[in-house]
């Protein structure tokens, strides 16, 4: 049995859980996380100030898995 | 029960239209400040400053409240006035006579005013006091803007009732009250000068004196919810139909134009804006917090002229005004001394040189066919009716130019070395101005054990479940 933590871009929730599902993970937790990696972060303007936001919106999964993938 | 003598809801003098407008007017206002200014400040500052905010924009409100029934309105529109000097000098009219509105005529005789002394007002002194009370209590609560994220609590507490009263109540009497400058002819339609280029001006020296927010905070200083600022700004825009609407005193046709105008100026100011965005900023993008300045520029640069401008004047007041705070607050913000100063929300830009475009423009724009008490008939125009007359529509004379530029000087000056005297007295008493930097850096949890989004999860009960 591995637990196993994967970080994904938000919108690819979807995807992944559907194939973990069809891949027979019957249960996983997700929490959302903020981090950066080879993709970059982004500028807000706010009032006319400019702030660099380095950290990108994340989300952690954590499941159990039975079979080495 | 049949009675001897016939019952009357009002005096002879009472107009129940003037009467309803008024106090819809000034519940409008007051409307600007709590919870207007209250969410749109909460809104704009860090997430840690939301509570400090909020709760510095309702004690000033209350505060001054108590000092207008003390002494304040007397002071600003009591009539009638103190004599410090002789009639028509700058002395004569400097301030009324302060004393309390606590007997029973004070709220229900007709109300009488040096504001006011062309027609007789047809509702009651308290309907007066209460809508000049919102207009006083939105000035310190506007320049508290500049002054948040470091201003000790104690501090504020004392600085709203002394700048009401020696600062506000004492340009009131002057423009308004029917001091000096009223009768030498400079006019402020709802309070272009008296409130929003004193605002700005107390901002920027109460910011200077005070000290800039931590540097921390200043490099992390995003917003803490844009959609608050949305709710705040819309009442302020459609509370401004009171400022503006109210101050004719008269539900009358000059009410009717002047809320159309500020609309109207609006609209063009936050237009501007979003388009000098899209068109001139790094990014070229439109932004909601830009678009809003625009909307403020417009809404307090119509406000000197509101029912003194045609439709066209009310456009070109907000086309006006929004470009130059654009460019005030894009390119004369890096210079001395305004890069010097931290202005935390920018209050010296959107209403100072707001207030000051607005003031000056009636000079130029004010039509003398708008008009604000008309005599007799159906279009109530004709000689002895009182409208305003700027540069383009009066043959091109500069007097109301010059009057307007004089008015502005005194606000200017007066404010903003009474602001610094101000300031420096609560420094001493209260042994500084502001919150310890260990304080600062956590912020309302540190000055008041609260938070605005408190989680609950995490949160345990203490004391007996009882109160």
């Amino acid at each position: 049995m591995k637990l196993i933590v994967a970080i994904v871009k938000p919108f690819k929730l979807d995807d992944v859980k559907d194939r973990l599902k069809t891949l027979g993970v019957n249960g996983m937790t997700v929490s959302e996380a903020q981090g950066f990696g080879r993709q970059r972060g982004h500028t807000e303007v706010y009032r006319g100030a400019e702030y660099e936001v380095d950290f990108v919106p994340k989300l952690r999964l954590k499941y159990s898995s039975t079979t080495a993938k | 029960m049949l009675l001897a003598t016939t019952l009357i809801p009002y005096p002879s003098w009472l107009n129940t239209g003037d009467n309803a407008w008024q106090l819809v007017s000034a519940t409008l206002v007051g409307l600007m400040s709590i919870p207007a200014l209250a969410v749109l400040y909460g809104g704009l500052v860090q997430k840690k400053w939301i509570v400090n905010t909020m709760l510095m924009v309702f004690s000033a409100f209350s505060l001054t409240l108590i000092v207008w029934m003390l002494w304040g309105y007397n002071m600003a529109f009591g009539f009638p006035q103190a004599h410090w000097g002789p009639t028509g000098s700058f002395w004569a009219g400097l301030i009324g006579i302060p004393h309390t509105l606590f007997l029973h005529g004070a709220e229900q005789n007709q109300a009488i005013s040096g504001a006011n002394t062309l027609i007789p007002f047809h509702f009651p002194t308290a309907t007066f006091a209460y809508f000049q009370f919102v207009f006083a209590a939105i000035t310190p609560i506007l320049f508290l803007g500049g002054l948040v994220g470091r201003l000790k609590f104690k501090a504020w507490l004392l600085i709203v009732p002394l700048w009401i009263t020696f600062v506000y109540a004492v340009n009131a009497a002057l423009l308004w009250g029917g001091g000096f400058f009223a009768q030498k002819g400079a006019v402020d339609y709802s309070g272009g000068y008296v409130i929003h280029l004193a605002a700005g001006v107390a901002s920027f020296v109460g910011a200077a004196i005070l000290g800039p927010r931590l540097a921390r905070d200043r490099t992390h200083a995003v917003p803490s919810n844009l959609m608050m600022v949305a709710v705040g700004a819309g009442i302020l825009w459609l509370g401004w139909n009171g400022f503006n609407g109210g101050d004719p005193f008269y539900a009358g046709v000059d009410a009717a134009s002047a809320v159309l105008n500020t609309n109207v100026a609006t609209a063009a100011g936050l237009l501007t804006w979003m388009f000098m965005d899209m068109l001139f900023s790094k990014q070229k993008k439109p932004t909601f917090l830009g678009a809003i300045n625009g909307m403020i520029c417009g809404l307090v640069a119509i406000t000197p002229s509101a029912g003194w401008v045609n439709g066209l004047g009310a456009v070109l007041v907000g086309l006006i005004a929004s470009t130059i705070v654009w460019i005030a607050w894009t390119y004369i913000s890096r210079l001395r001394p305004f890069s010097k100063v931290d202005d935390a929300l920018g209050v010296v830009y959107t209403h100072g040189f707001a207030g000051l475009t607005g003031g000056l423009l009636v000079g130029l724009l004010a039509d003398p066919k708008m008009i604000e008490y008309g005599i007799k008939g159906a279009h109530y125009t004709g000689a002895g009716a009182i409208s305003v007359g700027g540069w383009f529509y009066n043959g091109h004379s500069w007097h109301q130019f010059w009057e307007q530029f004089l008015a502005a000087a005194w606000i200017i000056c007066y404010t903003g070395i009474m602001t610094a005297i101000i300031f420096y007295i609560v420094k001493f008493v209260m042994r500084g101005l502001r919150e310890k930097d260990e304080v600062l850096e956590v912020g309302d949890l540190a000055i008041h054990d609260e938070e605005a989004f408190p989680v609950e999860t995490f949160a345990e009960r203490v004391n007996s479940l009882g109160r």
